[in-house]
């Protein structure tokens, strides 16, 4: 065993270019001994290498005139602690090499720390032959909110750092959301100016932020716990559920497009009705009516009445028990019907005499938009309702607007149609069957049309008398002899026509043969 | 007369005088030959419109007159079955204007 009190001097005869290897735990014991090598000159000249300093030990090791070198080697959160005084001494010249005894581990340093840190005890920080850049993780805190929206930023592209933390402002936090949006190292956004309980400058958020960057808002921290306080503006349709279900949005307006917001109606009329009252108006981005269903329209009464009160309305699916209410809603421009055949023949639907229904108003009318026949059922109507909704008998339109529910044109049986009317149901498609009721001298100036439908498949009975069932004189059906008479069957009508025709003619009706 | 003609067994003779509907198919019944001038009351008329129209298609009505100014009464199913016979009938029949009535 070396005893260093029987040793007088050790002479260092290689003082100018030699370097004494040690290891660190060596140091402290070998003192005595160092403390007798003597450079020929009587001075206690030596130069240590010192190997596996802790890296508590560095600075203190590294006041020591004799190290010129020396390692440093310790755990992660050891060499993260002490990095500013490694850095010196790596800067000084004396840190050669720092190895971690726990590479695996992330070593937790400011991000200030790694700026200043990047070129020097980073630099030497761990290298191994597997990995010669150096093998070690970092995590950082307290970035700026630039930096890791930046791209380009060291931390962002050193792979040796594996997550971040950042401090900012909520304007600053704001500004840079689309950019931290990329950064995916970053865990956590500490807000800074939220005040003690967090609730103070809410952040100015518009719609499109709230939407896309929900990544990075869901990294906000205020005062360590998780949330911010928000104020969104022109928030899409598709976003208010999310926002009413968010405590981080204390108000929100709504701007969208007339088809989003009535996609989103019962969202709209939820935030109306919604106790935290987060909504505070609604917008429509474009022009036009707003899409609803009957069902969506009336639940939706709250938010149509107040803040969507300057819009107008579309309604579909509307049932003709609600079609009153429905039309005289000044805030409707127009109403898509769909009921039964039933429901839509009533007189109160299509009116009976051309002045009876409720849609007979112009105004109203001219709102239906569509009416579809739920049940694809043939409607049975009068003549006067079909004359007086069909455009080509000079009436609404409205009947023109009817379709069947599976896409089909409508079909209807008509009764006592007059016979100035006859051509336009023989040449409408929609019109199954119909009977013809007139006087005589109206059945007499339409016989051309009445013959052609006797002859087709559409008409099937013909009563001589009034339209309003008042006792009538006027019951003679005049006929020219030659025609009724016409046996010549390449030339018009033969009597046989005629007798078909008359066959299906009821009522104390007379033929007169005229010359 | 014609009918007299008959019961005593003589030829069918050549009919020139007015008959009414009911004797000019009677006439014919029996054999009379020649184009017999009808003339009847509506009434009488129409009662043999269709057997009137039968025999127009012989050729054995010259012409039918009515005596007073009511209408034919027509059944619609014989008219419709028989169309092309009633036409000829009709036309047959001298009235101006001609109206009918149908059942």
């Amino acid at each position: 065993m070396f005893d260093a009190g029987k040793l007088s001097k050790i002479t260092n005869t290689n003082f100018a270019g030699g370097i004494i290897d040690i290891n660190f735990s060596q140091l402290t014991p070998y003192k005595a001994m160092l403390d007798k090598i003597d450079d020929g000159s009587g001075n206690n000249s030596y130069n240590l290498n010192v190997k596996d300093v802790t890296a508590a030990a560095a600075t203190l090791t590294g006041a020591n005139s004799h190290v010129q070198t020396m390692t440093v080697t310790d755990i992660g959160s050891s060499v993260g602690g002490r990095l500013a005084e490694l850095d010196a001494l790596q800067d000084g010249g004396q840190l050669t090499a720092i190895k971690l005894t726990d590479a695996s581990n992330i070593i937790n340093i400011t991000s200030d720390a790694y700026d200043a840190s990047s070129t020097k005890a980073l630099t030497i920080l761990n290298h191994t032959d597997a990995k010669p850049s150096g093998d070690y993780k970092l995590a950082l805190s307290a970035m700026s909110i630039t930096n890791a929206a930046d791209s380009t930023y060291a931390a962002n592209t050193d792979d040796h750092v594996v997550t971040y933390t950042a401090s900012a402002e909520g304007a600053d936090i704001v500004t840079n959301l689309a950019d931290l949006e990329d950064a995916t190292k970053l865990q956590v956004i500490n807000r800074t100016d939220g005040g003690l309980d967090g609730t103070e400058n809410a952040m100015a958020l518009t719609g499109a932020q709230y939407a896309d960057q929900v990544t990075t808002l869901n990294k906000i921290q205020t005062n360590g716990v998780a949330g911010y306080h928000a104020v969104v503006s022109e928030l899409a349709a598709d976003d208010i559920a999310r926002a009413l279900q968010d405590r981080n949005v204390d108000t929100f307006d709504v701007s969208d497009t007339a088809e989003n917001l009535g996609k989103n109606i019962l969202d709209l009329q939820a935030a109306q009705t919604d106790s935290n009252a987060q909504m505070t108006a609604v917008a429509q981005s474009d022009a036009g009516d707003i899409a609803l269903s009957i069902t969506d329209y009336t639940t939706a009464v709250d938010v149509r009445g107040d803040k969507m009160a300057a819009m107008t309305w579309n309604v579909s699916d509307v049932a003709t028990t609600d079609l009153s209410a429905v039309l005289n809603d000044d805030a409707v421009s127009l109403v898509g019907v769909k009921d039964t055949a039933a429901a839509i023949q009533d007189t109160t639907m299509l009116g009976s005499t051309g002045s009876e229904g409720l849609i007979d108003d112009p105004v109203l009318s001219a709102k239906i938009d569509s009416i579809t026949i739920s049940d694809n059922a043939v409607l049975e109507l009068t003549g006067a309702q079909y004359t007086s909704n069909v455009t080509a008998g000079g009436g609404t339109g409205l009947l023109d607007k009817i379709s069947n529910a599976n896409g089909d044109v409508y079909h209807a049986n008509l009764t006592d149609l007059d016979a100035a009317h006859i051509a336009v149901a023989t040449a409408d498609p929609s019109v199954d069957h119909f009977a013809v009721l007139d006087v005589g001298s109206e059945l007499t100036t339409n016989l051309s049309d009445l013959m052609a439908a006797s002859a087709g498949d559409k008409l099937t009975a013909v009563a001589v008398g009034a339209q309003d069932g008042s006792p009538t004189d006027d019951v003679t059906i005049e006929i020219a002899k030659a025609d009724f008479l016409n046996a010549d069957e390449g030339a018009g009508y033969v009597t046989a026509d005629y007798a078909d025709l008359i066959s299906k003619t009821t009522g104390d009706f007379q033929v007169k043969l005229t010359a | 007369m014609v009918e007299e003609s008959i019961r005593a067994g003589q030829e069918p003779a050549a009919v020139s005088e007015v008959m009414t509907p009911a004797g000019a198919l009677k006439a014919l019944a029996d054999g009379a030959v020649g184009a017999i001038t009808v003339a009847g009351t509506a009434k009488e008329v129409s009662a043999h419109l269709a057997a009137l129209a039968g025999a127009t298609a012989n050729g054995s009505i010259a012409s039918i007159a009515i005596t007073d100014d009511k209408p034919l009464k027509v059944s619609k199913e014989d008219f419709r079955v028989h169309a092309k016979a009633y036409a000829q009938v009709l036309e047959l029949i001298t009235a101006r204007p001609l109206q009918l009535t149908f059942h």
